[in-house]
Order: C-alpha cells, then structure tokens, then sequence
C-alpha cells in the first residue's frame, strides 16, 4: 500500500467514526420508532455516558405553575411568625439585576426544594396505591396512603428530609436566639391567570387563576435531639 | 464499468478526503470558538464562587439524589463528588477557572481542554440541580473542542498531521451539527405542543415567577398580542436555523441575529443569563474563516498596542 493511499485512509477513518457518532446522535434524538426501539441496545450505552442530552426546553408545553415552599416559625414563647417565602429574596434580587450574578442559577436550587418533595410525594403515594389498591372514598379514615402517614416516611430521606431542613434552617436563620418549639410548612402551586381572566389582574389585582395549598406535618423541634 | 470511470467516480471522494487531512481548515474559526466556550466556562464557575458552600457544599439544602461510583469513566467525571462531601469543593472549581484561564490565553490549549473538559462535568457532577440545557450544550462542545484542538499537529506532510487535521476537521462540523440538532429538536418539540401551537406560550411562561420579570409579567397580562408575536418567531426562528445557518452571507447573518436577539431576551428577562449566553457564544462555530480572521488581528493589534511591562535587569539600570 503507497503513502498517498495510507494517508487517505486515515482521514477516511475520521469521517467513518464521525459518520457513526451522528447516526447514533440522530437515533438517540429521535422521536420513538421502531428503529429506534430495536437499535437501542447499541445507542444507549454510547449516548448516555458523554453525550447524554435533552432540548425539551419549555416543550411541548412550557410548566405552567410557580412552585414555592412557605415556612412558619413558632417559638417558645407563644409567638409565631408570618408565612415567610425563603425564595423571595432572591428572587427580588435577580429582578434587580443580580440574574446576571448567578442569582437565576441560585433559584434553581431553591425551586427545586418543593419541587422535590412534591415528586418523592407523588412516588410514595403511587407506591402506597400499588400496594393497598384505590382509594375508598367510603372508608377515608382507614386510608394507608393520606399525606400525614406518607409525609412521615417521605420526610426522612432525599428530597423530603431536604425540604424538611431547608424549613428547619429558615426558621434558625429568622431568629436564632430564640428557642424554637415547632415548624409548619407547605408548599404552594401558584397557577397562571387564564387568558380569559386576564382582566382580573388589572381590575382587582389578582394575579392567579388558582392556589393549590399541600401542608406538611408540624415538625415538633426537641432541642438537639431534633433528627436532621 | 471500466477502471479508468471507478477512478472518475472516487475523484470527488479522494479529492475530498485529500482536503480534509492536508489542511487545519477555519484555524481562526477554532480560536473563536475555544475563547467563546472559555469565556462561558469562566462566567458560569466564577458567577457561583462567592456561594460555593451552597451550590456545591455543605450549605446545599436541596436534593440532588447523586452518588459517587461506576465505571472509571464515570469516576474520572464525578471524582468531585467525593472532594464535595469532604469541603474541597472550592479547589475542584478554582482548578477549573485556572484551566479555563490557560486555556483562554492560549496556553498549551491541547492540555488544557481537555482538563477544562473533565474538571467541568466534575463541577457539573457536584450539583446537577443548577444544571441547564446550556450546561448540557456546553459539555458538549467542550467534549469536541478536546478534537478540534488536535487541528495542526504533528510534522507538515506526516500521517500524524493528516490524521490529526482530518479529526479536527470532522469535530468541528460534529459541533456545528450539534447545535443545529438543539434548534430542530426544541422547534419539533414546541411545534407539538399546544400553547405554542396558538401561540400562546409566552403568556403563561411570563407568569412564572422564575421565568419573568415584574415589568414583562404586567406587559404580557395588558397585551397578550405580544405573546402570539415572540411565541411565532421563537418557532420560526428554531425551525429555519437548521437549514439557513448553512447559507453563507445575509441568510446566516439574519438567522443569526434572529438568534442573538432571542436568546438576548431570554438572558435579561428569563433570567436565563447562563443559558442565553452560551446560546449566543456558540454562534462563532458558525463565522466565515475571513470574518474570524480579521477579528482575530484586530485582536492582536488590540493586544500590541497595550503598554508592554517591562523589567529591567540590573545592569541595564545604570
């Protein structure tokens, strides 16, 4: 073989294996098919390590709700603090300006806080029905899969014991001199003004078509016994 | 068929291969491009320095549900997440930003990005919650920077050289494809979808609160046309990008300013800053080898004609 064909061969092979790479690029995109079905035992192992991607951004359709925690504080002496919305800060910061100071990155962690809670409930709920079967509407006091009994479990691990601390940490961080005697928080699904609505906000100020209220179990604080 | 029309019939083949190897095609194009990604990478890990704790620490109150372990090259691109669980985290993001620095200067840039490469999926790794499709494209293309800096290496004529231009050559237009496949997905995808369909998307999108801006959230509420307007030019402009970012001179200017103003108002009122960034930046995979010429020497004019440091020795002081 002369170095002229030696020297095409290498650049043959350039374009072989990049040829291969946006094949499997174009597989792993793809909408679901039955080529991609049955080639997915070659694609996925290649794709999912370096070049896993998702460009469903704002699509199909875009998330609708703004998803928050509230946190109430009670202290030992009686008194309790209004709802307080750990994200507002922030959130008025990045308004201000500070978005491009990584202030929109910090909501993602703050946003997902609820969120997650919100998907390990739904996961522990789901698992709950799988294994008691439906819910009977004429026996509600003997359900095994209300949110009092699923919070309790939920709240000790991943994302429920996230929420349940980061509630915790707002409260420590409000007034940390004062003895704190117990936690409430929620979370709250903020649902957008309906088209059809929208003169409600310029009429009476209402800014939401609905507000989906989910209140967590009190968290009863026990002096450093308190398991975090 | 005789020989002698096989032959003809590869001409255009080996004419092509012959192209490929023999030369660092858009040179200037690649140092655009190594820049523009350094520039996001040092924006991104340094915007986040002052709050490492909670982005990456201790202090971080939400659930990212990661664990370390896997495959060495799982390993390789999550170490961190043992080096966070122990406080270093601040060490695996300031080794990240001296890299990106390096290899901004041009510094050894074939050592460099590929070490900005594994030490960004690594600080990546430590908190996949802040993680966007910006982070996910830059990955990406960092991955392919690693090959595109191979372009030139290697003695003029060598296998070596042949070889080494030929990957570079081909990483380059897997990194032009790339993009071209974010914008055909995310526009196939809206297109399915029903607010974008009647082109009402940006209305509801503008009333999240992560999503807007108080002064945008009222507009869009007292003029709901101006959703219909950015929901159809959003579709029109990510369904045409994969086909007119090809054509060179105005179609491609036009697709492209289309783009920056797009992504210029995701930054500034999505709070998207990150993401609308490298949207942007990624664009220069897209200059004319002229254009990016001549930026680059205005930029070394630019560089010469600052005021040079000067030390002297100290013979020269008498």
């Amino acid at each position: 073989m002369n170095t002229t064909s030696l020297r095409r061969i290498l650049p043959a092979l350039a374009v072989a294996i990049t040829a291969l790479h946006i094949g499997m690029t174009a597989l792993y995109l793809s909408p679901s098919s039955i080529v991609r079905r049955e080639t997915q035992s070659l694609w996925a192992p290649y794709m999912s390590t370096l070049f896993h991607q998702n460009w469903h951004l704002f699509s199909p359709d875009p998330g609708l709700a703004s998803t928050k925690l509230a946190v109430q504080c009670h202290w030992d002496d009686g008194a309790s603090s209004d709802w307080i919305d750990p994200a507002e800060p922030v959130l008025s910061a990045s308004y201000g300006g500070r978005r491009l100071l990584g202030y929109g990155k910090l909501m993602y962690i703050i946003r997902e806080i609820p969120r997650g809670l919100q998907r390990d409930m739904v996961v522990a709920y789901n698992e709950c029905r799988k294994q008691h079967g439906p819910a009977d509407p004429a026996d509600s006091a003997n359900d095994e899969c209300t949110l009092a009994i699923l919070a309790a479990d939920v709240s000790r691990h991943g994302a429920g014991a996230a929420a349940r601390n980061f509630a915790i940490d707002v409260c420590l961080g409000v007034a940390h001199d004062r003895p704190l005697s117990a936690v409430d928080y929620k979370v709250i699904d903020f649902m957008p003004l309906k088209y059809s609505d929208r003169a409600r906000f310029a009429d009476e100020g209402i800014g939401w078509s609905q507000v989906i209220e989910t209140a967590y179990p009190t968290i009863t604080i026990v002096d450093e016994e308190t398991p975090r | 068929m005789t020989p002698f029309r096989i032959t003809k019939l590869l001409d255009p083949i080996t004419t092509g291969l012959d192209r490929l190897a023999q030369d660092n095609h858009n040179p200037d194009v690649k140092r655009i491009v190594r820049s523009a990604l350094m520039i996001y990478v040092i924006y991104h890990s340094s915007s986040l320095l002052p709050y490492h704790r909670f982005v990456w620490g201790d202090l971080m109150p939400a659930y990212h549900g990661h664990t370390a372990g896997g495959s060495a090259l799982v390993w390789i691109l999550t170490w961190s997440r043992v080096a966070a669980e122990h406080g270093l985290q601040l060490w695996v993001v300031l080794a990240q930003l001296a890299c990106a620095g390096m290899a901004l200067a041009g510094v050894a840039p074939r050592l460099t990005v590929p070490a900005v490469y594994v030490l960004t999926m690594n600080v990546n790794a430590m908190n996949p919650v802040i993680l966007d499709g910006g982070n996910n494209l830059s990955q990406l293309l960092l991955f392919y920077l690693c090959f595109i800096e191979l372009g030139g290496a290697g003695p003029a004529g060598s296998k070596r050289r042949a070889l080494a231009n030929s990957v570079s050559n081909c990483a380059l237009f897997v990194a032009q494809l790339q993009v071209v496949a974010v914008y055909l997905c995310a526009g196939l995808y809206k297109v399915n979808g029903e607010l974008w369909q009647n082109g009402m998307a940006l209305f509801y999108i503008f009333q999240v609160d992560e999503y807007t801006h108080p002064l945008v959230h009222d507009l869009m509420l007292s003029a709901p046309w101006l959703s219909v307007i950015g929901t159809y030019f959003t579709l029109a402009f990510q369904l045409s990008f994969p086909w007119v970012v090809w054509q060179r001179g105005w179609p491609r200017r036009l697709v492209i300013s289309a783009g920056i103003m797009l992504h210029t108002g995701i930054a500034l009122v999505m709070g998207l800053f990150a993401f609308g960034m490298v949207m942007c930046l990624v664009y220069t995979l897209f200059l004319e080898q002229s254009t990016a010429q001549a930026i680059c020497a205005r930029l070394a004019r630019v560089r010469a004609s600052l005021p040079r440091l000067r030390v002297r020795a100290p013979a020269d002081a008498t």
